[in-house]
């Protein structure tokens, strides 16, 4: 008998690693569905070891790559500034006829307003490194909940939303990106308020579903947040209509968006201090700042 | 001993080089290492110390992707199952069924990375044909050059532990 399971132990310890897996899996998206919030002592040690060691790999790696970027990419800077004056210059022109625009049609007041919501503290971050799989769409930031960082916070930079906290250590953080295949927000048209859903693809583009066939929606349309998620607040950039696609019997039609943010290029972004109060349910630790504050 | 633990470092190094990388390289273009470090446990460690550390860096990979804990361990205890199954039929020493081994395996982890994710969570869109047949096939042309590094680290750590095992000394005949 004793031999037998011996000649056997390979066989039967995948057997067991197998089941303990699909097990742990279940677990642990119970857990998640309770409300993700601070990783365990070993997940948190896991992030809290890595991520000093990304940043340390990736400093030499930053340092070719920008002087790359900012000297040696740059012999043909100067026609290329030349073109971007001009455009520049027809953009401010642009932006000023929408301007104009919005304030005719009382639309500004409520700009304002919108941003108003957005006055909450924010606390920069360093993205110190980036998804170990090809099949998932994450960042790790160099801060944790020693900082104030807590799950279900959103984060953005100047350009839009990047993403959510989704687990945080004493001093590191992850952020599930919008174009993870698991990421989903509730997204309006700028222009014509249309409404929809925008979920990641797990490439570099956004797919905005459940847009009802015949709407007003164009290439080149601005989607932002709507805020009825309970996740995001409203007014944030998400992204720009690239394409429209109608399904075959033209009841729906879905596009396709070029995210607002640069998600390959993701150096520094900021964690709005600010959760939903739908969140504040859902994740309910006494530790989270209060909204707003 | 010191294959294994040579083999988990390895491992581990990956995960670590793949998240600090991941910002220089092209979006599409990021060559997954770890996954060929367990078809090198496949190889070189094919008993329950490699099956093993392949579990270990799949719990390792789920914690640092955000993925559910079980989800990497699963997928790469299979990728070591079905490299050690591969390598009793094929000759993997060469480069060429290496590299075919490899990019197989690659779109096996893609597919079934999505298909657990499916099956735990809505809305999961499958990935891409394009997507996969780049992974592989980046993986694939990665593969031949990264194993015969770690075949021969593991080589020259298995001689070491060879010689220091003691010899008993010889008796003199009288």
């Amino acid at each position: 008998m004793r031999d037998l399971l011996l000649r056997l132990r390979v066989p039967l310890l995948f057997g067991v690693i197998l089941l303990v897996s699909l097990v742990s899996m279940h677990a642990d998206r119970r857990a998640r569905s309770a409300g993700p919030g601070e990783l365990g002592f070993a997940r948190g040690m896991v992030l809290d070891v890595a991520v000093p060691l990304q940043k340390m790999i990736a400093a030499p790696v930053d340092l070719v790559r920008d002087t790359w970027q900012q000297y040696v990419a740059l012999v043909d800077v100067q026609h290329e500034n030349d073109s971007l004056r001009a455009q520049l210059s027809a953009l401010r022109e642009e932006n000023l006829q929408y301007r104009e625009a919005l304030v005719a049609s009382g639309r500004l007041q409520r700009i304002v307003e919108m941003r108003d919501g957005f006055e909450t503290p924010m606390l920069p971050m360093e993205v110190v490194g980036q998804d170990i799989s090809p099949w998932f769409r994450s960042v790790l930031l160099d801060r944790g909940h020693a900082n104030g960082l807590r799950a279900g916070m959103p984060v953005i930079t100047d350009s839009g939303v990047v993403g959510l906290v989704t687990a945080t250590s004493e001093n590191a953080g992850r952020t599930m990106l919008l174009v993870d295949r698991q990421s989903a927000i509730d997204g309006i048209v700028q222009r014509s308020r249309v409404r929809g859903i925008v979920r990641g693809r797990g490439g570099d583009r956004l797919e905005f579903e459940f847009v009802v066939g015949g709407a007003d929606v164009a290439v080149g349309d601005e989607v932002i947040s709507s805020g009825l998620d309970g996740v995001y607040p409203k007014g944030l950039s998400v992204g720009r209509v690239e394409e429209l696609v109608a399904s075959p019997y033209g009841l729906t039609q879905h596009a396709i968006l070029e995210p607002a943010v640069d998600f390959g290029q993701l150096e520094q972004v900021f964690v709005m201090l600010w959760r939903a109060p739908t969140m504040e349910l859902l994740y309910d630790d006494a530790a989270a700042p209060a909204p707003g504050s | 001993m010191k294959p294994a633990i040579a083999l988990a470092l390895a491992g581990i190094t990956a995960l670590i080089l793949r998240g600090a990388l991941a910002g220089a390289i092209p979006q599409g273009f990021h060559p997954d290492l770890v996954l060929v470090v367990v078809v090198a446990l496949g190889l070189l460690q094919p008993g329950a110390t490699g099956l093993l550390i392949a579990a270990g860096l799949g719990c390792m990979a789920d914690v640092l992707t955000g993925a559910l804990l079980g989800q990497h361990a699963l997928l790469f205890v299979v990728a070591f199952a079905i490299t050690r199954l591969a390598g009793a039929q094929l000759d993997l020493r060469r480069a060429a069924p290496t590299a075919f081994l490899v990019a197989a395996l690659s779109v096996a982890y893609g597919l079934g990375s999505v298909a657990l994710s499916r099956l735990f969570a809505d809305g999961v869109a499958w990935p891409a044909a394009g997507r996969l047949a780049s992974q592989a096939a980046i993986d694939g042309l990665l593969a031949p050059l990264v194993l015969p590094f770690l075949s021969r680290v593991v080589q020259a750590l298995t001689d070491d532990d060879r010689r220091a095992v003691p010899l008993a000394p010889r008796r003199r005949e009288a």
